[in-house]
């Protein structure tokens, strides 16, 4: 998954769990960029009676830098309150949610948004705003679309945002990667080889819970300018996810939980499948809990990643010039931890120095490709509004990604290196899901009821 | 405070007892036995003391959403004795 549970302490604590970011120039809005964070990942839709919602005592983060040294410059956070409105009784629900204020809408969630600047300047930029119910079934929230709709909140500068439930927009075959990194479409070519098969979502019918912010250029970049020069760095910005819990937690024999202390991280996120796949885990907790500035101590595991030393051996015969490439993936650390530089991809830079840092760097005066025009393939599929300049909804990591490994991204700074065939061919398979047009471009959330009747 | 509460506490912040290290929540204006209260003002609500380091006489002090750390090996001793 992109970031679902991907390391063992935060796989315990999904409320934390941020899951998956992105990063775009928003194809409906020239001059705003979108930034979605989702969390509490792997929900079943119909996992009631307590329905899924955000933590309360969880400091969740959206943070961009706008410079060279991969610290943030503007901090987006957001702060959950709930509220019970009848405590008497065990339904999230006391009767249909017609309306984001329903008097039925038992238990709410309200939050606010601070957006604070590297001087640490901090404002108040939405005050207690309801976030929409979970999407229970038909009976309980009728016209999902609707709550939905009245949970976009507007932000100042004509920025919007919205935090609630969404179908998740990861894709992938979950059961057959972590099967000894089967792929069903060439699993005949597996070690232990079974008949090709089309690949599967297993996240097809879960839903997250999505942090939706969209705001002017203006508002991120250095100096509050909108950028039209794709080979200016200043166009450039990293934007990273984190959730960050109080130091001490005490329960009381009641059973409610005191807090005190600062926050310390314990999630983060840029690029997706990085935690995943490309940190080992000893390394994965740690990872977790610093910032992208210090990234450097994780250098090796890019240069020399495990996944690319396992394609050859788990499908024999079919990665024979990847098995036998040595090198330092200089590739996979400029796509991933320092930006594509100047002359790598014709009339392309997202670089933002030379400081390591897991960001999703996005390149701000490339304008967005029409969504009928855009590749999921991203850059290397000849579209340069798409992963890894930032990343779309619809963008297929997970071959992206294996692709890369696969050594299909070594020619752009090694053009002694031929890629196999099956670099620019391998797949999970998993089929994409559907998308909105519109902010927050995810989905409507799959219902409790029919999801459980399937 | 009670030992049991004590117990409880290490559960709820994921401390070993095994580990040389203790913490200790603290009701809102206790004074160690047999000092006398000098009048000071007491903080209000939870605040939550993470003795650290005993050796060292490492004691952090959690309040609200900060925390502030001091070496003092006199009251890590104080504190130890306490666990």
């Amino acid at each position: 998954m992109s970031s679902h549970r991907e390391a063992p302490e935060i796989s315990k604590d999904p409320v934390a769990d941020s899951s998956d970011l992105y990063a775009f120039v928003s194809p409906d809005r020239p001059g705003f960029v979108t930034i979605i964070a989702n969390y509490v990942p792997m929900q079943d839709p119909d996992g009631g009676p307590n329905f899924f919602e955000f933590g309360d005592d969880v400091l969740y983060e959206i943070k961009v830098t706008n410079d060279a040294d991969a610290k943030a410059d503007v901090t987006y956070g957001f702060r959950f309150r709930t509220v019970v409105g009848n405590p008497e009784s065990f339904l999230y629900n006391t009767g249909q949610i017609t309306s984001i204020n329903s008097s039925t809408f038992n238990r709410r969630q309200f939050y606010t948004v601070t957006r604070t600047t590297a001087t640490g300047h901090s404002t108040t930029v939405a005050n207690n705003v309801p976030c929409p119910p979970c999407n229970i079934g038909p009976r309980s929230t009728p016209n999902y679309e609707t709550l939905a709709a009245q949970a976009i909140h507007d932000l100042p500068n004509g920025g919007k945002v919205f935090a609630g439930q969404r179908a998740d927009g990861f894709h992938v075959d979950l059961g057959a990667v972590f099967d000894l990194l089967d792929l069903r479409p060439f699993q005949n070519l597996h070690l232990i080889s079974t008949a090709a098969k089309p690949g599967v979502n297993a996240l097809a019918n879960k839903n997250v819970h999505t942090i939706a912010l969209q705001v002017p250029f203006s508002d991120l970049t250095r100096g509050g300018i909108t950028p039209h020069d794709p080979a200016a760095q200043s166009s450039v910005i990293g934007v990273w996810t984190t959730a960050s819990r109080q130091r001490s937690a005490v329960i009381e024999h009641d059973g409610s939980t005191k807090h005190a202390g600062s926050f310390t991280q314990v999630s983060r996120l840029g690029n997706p499948l990085i935690n995943e796949v490309i940190i080992p885990l000893g390394d994965k907790d740690e990872w977790n809990h610093v910032a992208p500035a210090t990234d450097k101590q994780f250098l090796k595991y890019y240069e020399h990643p495990e996944v690319a030393k396992l394609l050859p051996v788990l499908y024999p015969g079919v990665f024979p010039h990847l098995a036998a490439y040595g090198k330092d993936r200089i590739d996979l650390v400029a796509i991933l931890l320092t930006g594509i530089p100047a002359g790598v991809v014709p009339g392309f830079q997202n670089s933002t120095g030379s400081t390591p840092a897991d960001l999703l760097r996005l390149n701000l005066a490339i304008p967005a490709t029409a969504p009928d025009k855009a590749s999921p393939a991203g850059i290397v599929g000849g579209d340069l509004a798409g992963f890894p300049n930032g990343r779309r909804v619809t963008d297929d990591i997970v071959t992206i990604e294996l692709r890369a490994l696969a050594g299909a991204t070594i020619p752009l700074v090694d053009p002694s290196f031929t890629p196999d065939a099956a670099a620019s061919l391998v797949t999970d398979g998993s089929p994409m899901p559907a998308f909105l047009s519109t902010f927050p471009y995810l989905n409507t959330p799959h219902d409790g009821f029919d999801v459980g009747a399937a | 405070m009670s030992q049991h509460s004590r117990r409880d506490f290490l559960r709820g912040v994921g401390v070993t007892a095994a580990a040389a290290t203790v913490a200790a929540i603290v009701p809102t204006g206790i004074a160690a036995a047999g000092e006398q209260d000098d009048g000071s003002p007491t903080p209000e609500g939870t605040v939550v003391v993470y003795l650290r380091d005993p050796k060292a006489g490492t004691v952090t002090v959690m309040k609200g959403e900060s925390e502030t750390t001091v070496t003092d090996k006199v009251l890590a001793r104080k504190l130890a004795k306490l666990a």
